[in-house]
């Protein structure tokens, strides 16, 4: 299994990222997270890191599409603009089950997977051996 | 004041002795006084006043000094402070009266008076003597001079005639006495009396130096005699009157009666003649002269010329006084410009004229006034220019000769024409030189048809036409008129030629005659029948086509006039029309009327009449244009018999409205139903109306539009049903009606064409109110809006929660994970147990909400094909096991090729829940199967699932069949989930379910699917 090291959760809901975080240490998935509570908190954050091409860039990225301020699909227009080297890895994680969003999710390039809530411990797995 | 003088003096004798002394001894023949102060006037007694011949019973008058004493005596008196002198004083006679005097000053009141006193002095015999030789020495020679002298008191009367006077009246002195002024009165004419007051007047006023007159008299023979009287006053009175006036006459009988014929000569004179005599004064002037200086109404016989004309000339006074010294003036012309700025033209001759002693008695003038022939003159003149004015402007060319044929006039036109200016060429070259051809350009003129000689030869020429091709220039076609010229003698004295440029008008006529062929043609082959017709009814031109709607020929028409082949019925209207169309109240005509054919059958046609007339007016010829409408005509009729026929059923519907129009668009029926929806009557409309007084006009505007778009073509009003029923044999759609009263309603109108044989004979109209339809339509829209409202709102809600609840139950499962995780001991609470439970009955519910939420959210268009074996084939191997388990027989009897339009993934899960369920609810009892088979219709396709399972109890539970969580067996697996997923999933491909079942039989599901072609 290859280990992430950095893992970034942006979601404001606290209780799916107090349970993530937890399935995601049970399973030890990651070294260490970032959690942001909206789109923009998240670029805030991570634009300066990327553009200075620092080592705490995150590897996976789970992205909710309902929040506050910036929306999942807002961030990523603006996420993407950003030139990175370093290949992160984005995932959807919503409880929306709208197809259109499902369609959406197909335009990007960047994004590997369209996780529908919750996460359990058994889907985490499988992500992680996919993405081995 | 002359009171006061001779009061003073009297009061002065009174008071002083001296002076009273003075005058009784000093002044025995009077006295007289004066203010020394004053000495302008002065105061005489009653004696001396005698003494000078003064009235002495005037005394009281104050005198003027200078009536006695010249300024020499008066100064001299003056002079005298008293004493003896000699002085004179006048006498009112004139003359200067000796006196010896005495004088004696007083002063008084500080005036000082001086007295004369005076004595009167014998006259020495003498100087009597000296003035009587004195006078007899005139008397001799007025004797010798045979001169009748006078002697006049003009304030007294009295006269003294001479012998000599009387006897040049042929009287001798003694035969006239006693003489008076009456004498001469009564023997002078009467007529020439008044002249000589006249005369005595002005002498009296100091006008003339003498009185001098011409006088006729009667002399003792009876005869008049010419008499010529000069005087003058020789004394006056005090009061400057005259008082004795002298002179002489003579007999001038002679002389006058000369002149008199000069006279009468000059006053017969046509011409304008006046005769002065040396002192310019008229003798004579003729009547003309009157008439020509405007001076009829003046006396000017006896007055001068100068006075007669204030304004004459000097240069005219000294023309006169040289002819009075013989010499003789004239002009031809002379011209006379009065002060208002008329003119007058004169022309004149003054010459002496002679007495019989052959001395010139002064002058004649003689003027004839010329203004007239001077006006003529001028406006001849005038005439003249502008005649040649016109010559050289004006485009016709004119050339004259003489009689010898030599060119006199050439204007500007012939010059710029011919392109040289006039020579003399010998006549043989003429058209050579001046390019003259025939008219046809292609030869050049003989001698002979050279027009200006011909004209000169033979006299008139009209509109000869000849072409001028100068060698350079533009060639020109010209008409020549011309006439020979004759001088006063009435000699041949020329020729002269005009030519008029007729190039264009040659073209014109050439373009006229084009036009006219080309009318003839278009005439003669016209569509339709058209003719020229006289006034007078009688055919004159005919084309083709009228001859073959009438089947006469042109030539037998000609024999004919209209009314001959007229339907006697329509030739009341035809000539009334007609009528007014000669009489000018209209322009046109038409009207539709019947021809007899020569076969004898009627021949409907529409007939269009105009009217040419001539310049004056009159009128021409009739232009007409014959259509052939007896189809149309018959069509009618047919139509007419056919909505007959139909009229039965057209007044049955009493709520259908029918409305037939005819292909001219006017409303041939207009059933019971109509009036009963329009509330116009039959009357009102039928032959009367079109259609569109029925419809909205914005409507029909909007409809045309919509037409227009649809196939290209504009149609308005009528036309556009007519049209729209054209298109396609009929039209219906909804319309606006517009009734008589009332607001516009709704109507389902289907407009269809009447046909006959393929022809169009009219059109109906049949229209349904659909007011009480439109209503509910639009409830039922209403209606559908608020379903779709709160159907949007569900979507919305159900969104909410399976978006929503879904986060909530899932944080709520990974929470009770995560929990058990952490505490593994707690697995076996029963709380725990049934709080994990439930947290999955939770996500299981809303995955199933989920489900049915995205099957009504992704009502897609785009149906595919799906093979409908191939699915249920599918199926069968989804579920193999279960099917093997529970010994069910798939019985797949679809066609292979049997495709319908839908969504794979529905599909398959209808199949799969319908196969599932037959398992499910299979009778344990029997041998299971499950059928699938289909039945095609034209546009779907119906799938057929039957199975001999448990059944449903279709009367309990058919309203909740397809509800969702409805079970209606006790089952152990039944969910009551997959047949509302199912019929939605159906419904979402645009098909539908229905259901059979009897308990323990089996069930029926047919599910009708829209076919793929």
């Amino acid at each position: 299994m290859n280990k992430v090291d950095i893992a970034c959760i942006i979601d404001d809901d606290p209780i799916f990222v107090f349970g993530t975080k937890k399935i995601m240490k049970l399973a030890n998935f990651c070294n260490s997270f970032l959690v942001f509570h909206n789109g923009e908190e998240a670029l805030n954050h991570l634009k300066p890191i990327i553009e200075s091409n620092n080592d705490s860039l995150p590897d996976v990225i789970l992205l909710d599409l309902n929040m506050p301020v910036m929306d999942g699909w807002e961030f990523l227009d603006e996420f993407i603009k950003i030139p990175c080297e370093k290949e992160i890895t984005i995932y959807i994680v919503t409880s929306s089950i709208d197809p259109i969003d499902m369609d959406r999710a197909k335009d990007y390039d960047n994004i590997s997977n369209y996780l529908i809530k919750p996460i359990s411990s058994q889907k985490l797995q499988e992500l992680m051996s996919a993405s081995e | 004041m002359i009171h006061g003088v001779m009061d003073r003096v009297f009061s002065l004798i009174r008071k002083n002795q001296d002076i009273f002394e003075f005058t009784q001894v000093n002044a025995l023949d009077g006295y007289l006084v004066f203010n020394l102060n004053d000495p302008h006037a002065l105061w005489l007694n009653p004696k001396l006043r005698s003494v000078l011949g003064y009235d002495p019973q005037q005394f009281e008058n104050e005198e003027h000094t200078s009536k006695f004493l010249d300024e020499e005596n008066l100064n001299y008196l003056k002079s005298l402070e008293k004493g003896s002198t000699r002085i004179f004083l006048m006498h009112k006679q004139g003359y200067k009266l000796r006196l010896s005097g005495s004088v004696k000053r007083v002063t008084e009141d500080g005036s000082t008076y001086l007295f004369l006193g005076c004595n009167q002095i014998e006259q020495t015999p003498e100087l009597k003597q000296k003035l009587l030789r004195k006078i007899r020495r005139y008397e001799k020679i007025i004797e010798g001079a045979e001169l009748g002298n006078w002697q006049w008191n003009i304030q007294t009367g009295e006269t003294i005639f001479s012998d000599n006077w009387a006897e040049v009246l042929g009287y001798s002195l003694e035969e006239l006495e006693p003489t008076s002024v009456k004498t001469w009165e009564v023997l002078a004419h009467s007529e020439d009396l008044e002249k000589c007051n006249l005369e005595l007047q002005r002498h009296f006023e100091g006008d003339t130096d003498f009185y001098q007159t011409e006088a006729r008299m009667k002399n003792k023979s009876g005869n008049w005699v010419w008499v010529r009287d000069k005087g003058k006053v020789v004394t006056w009175t005090k009061d400057r009157e005259p008082e004795w006036m002298t002179g002489f006459h003579v007999d001038v009988t002679e002389e006058i009666s000369r002149l008199e014929i000069k006279k009468l000569f000059i006053d017969q004179a046509p011409s304008a003649i006046a005769m002065f005599d040396m002192n310019m004064v008229y003798i004579a002037a003729s009547n003309k002269w009157l008439e020509d200086y405007n001076i009829q109404d003046k006396e000017i016989i006896g007055r001068r010329h100068y006075e007669v004309f204030p304004n004459i000339s000097d240069e005219w006074k000294d023309i006169h006084k040289k002819c009075m010294q013989g010499e003789i003036h004239s002009k031809d012309e002379d011209c006379y410009i009065y002060a208002d700025g008329t003119e007058q033209w004169i022309s004149w001759e003054v010459r002496p004229w002679f007495t019989s002693e052959n001395v010139i008695g002064g002058i004649l003038m003689h003027t004839a006034d010329i203004t007239a022939i001077k006006f003529a003159e001028r406006e001849v003149f005038k005439k003249q220019q502008l005649m040649e004015t016109v010559l050289e402007s004006i485009d016709v060319g004119i050339v004259a000769c003489n009689e010898n044929g030599e060119l006199t006039l050439f204007n500007r036109a012939t010059k710029d024409w011919h392109g040289l200016p006039p020579e003399q060429i010998p006549h043989e070259r003429l058209s050579e030189y001046y390019g003259l051809y025939n008219l046809e350009g292609d030869r050049a003129l003989d001698l002979s048809e050279i027009p200006l000689l011909k004209v000169l030869k033979n006299g008139k020429l009209e509109n000869d036409e000849i072409m001028i091709k100068p060698i350079d220039g533009v060639k020109r076609k010209v008409s020549v008129n011309g006439s020979r010229l004759f001088n006063e003698n009435g000699n041949l004295a020329g020729a002269v030629v005009a030519m008029h440029d007729i190039t264009k008008r040659i073209e014109a006529e050439k373009k006229h005659r084009i036009s006219q062929e080309t009318f003839r043609g278009s005439f003669e082959n016209a569509a339709i029948g058209m003719a020229i017709v006289k006034p007078d009814g009688q055919w004159l031109q005919i084309n083709n086509r009228v001859s073959e709607i009438v089947g006469f020929s042109a030539e037998e028409l000609r024999k004919k006039t209209f009314r001959d082949i007229t339907h006697p019925e329509d030739l009341d209207l035809d000539l009334k029309l007609l009528n007014e169309l000669i009489d000018g109240k209209r322009d046109h005509y038409h009207m539709d009327k019947r021809y007899y054919h020569k076969d004898g059958h009627l021949v409907y046609i529409h007939l269009a009449v105009s009217l040419v007339r001539d310049e004056q007016n009159k009128p021409l010829f009739f232009v007409s244009q014959i259509t052939d409408i007896s189809k149309e005509k018959l069509a009618e009729a047919k139509l007419k018999k056919t909505l007959l026929e139909l009229e039965g059923l057209l007044e049955a519907s009493t709520r259908v409205s029918i409305i037939g129009i005819n292909p001219d668009g006017i409303i041939k029926v207009f059933n019971r139903g109509a009036e009963n929806l329009l509330g116009y009557s039959k009357e009102e409309m039928i032959g009367i109306q079109t259609p569109a007084i029925i419809h909205s006009k914005k409507e029909m505007k909007s409809r045309s539009k919509e037409f227009a778009a649809l196939y290209g073509e504009k149609h308005e009003g009528v036309d556009l049903f007519k049209a729209m029923a054209t298109k396609s044999n009929f039209d219906t759609r909804e319309w606006l009606y517009k009734p008589k009263y009332g607001n516009m309603f709704p109507v389902q109108l289907t407009i269809t064409t009447i046909k006959d044989g393929g022809e169009i004979m009219g059109y109906l109209g049949v229209a349904t109110n659909i007011s009480k339809l439109k209503n509910a339509e639009k409830e039922l829209s209403n209606i559908l809006e608020l379903t779709k409202d709160q159907n949007d709102r569900l979507k919305n809600f159900a969104h909410i929660v399976s978006h929503n609840l879904r986060s909530h139950s899932g944080n709520l499962g990974m929470l009770l994970d995560l929990y058990l995780e952490d505490h593994p001991e707690q697995k076996e609470n029963q709380i725990i147990e049934m709080l994990y439970k439930a947290s999955g009955n939770l996500k299981e519910t809303i995955d199933h909400l989920n489900e049915v939420t995205v099957i009504n959210t992704s009502v897609s268009e785009t149906l595919v094909p799906v093979n409908l074996r191939k699915e249920v084939v599918n199926a069968k191997h989804s579920v193999a096991a279960l099917i093997g388990n529970a010994q069910l027989e798939l019985i797949n009897e679809v066609p292979e090729d049997c495709y319908v339009k839908g969504i794979r993934a529905y599909m398959e899960s209808i199949l799969l829940n319908f196969t599932t369920n037959a398992i499910k609810y299979r009778a344990e009892e029997r041998d299971s199967f499950v059928r699938f088979s289909i039945e095609e219709e034209k546009n779907f396709i119906r799938l057929i699932i039957e199975d001999n399972g448990l059944g449903i109890d279709l009367k309990k539970h058919r309203q909740k069949l397809f509800g969702m969580y409805k079970t209606f067996h006790n089952h152990k697996d039944s969910r009551g989930i997959g047949l509302f997923i199912t019929k939605n999933q159906i419904e979402a491909m645009e098909g539908k379910i229905e259901v059979e079942s009897t308990v323990n039989k089996g069930t029926k599901f047919i599910i009708t699917l829209k076919k793929h072609e």
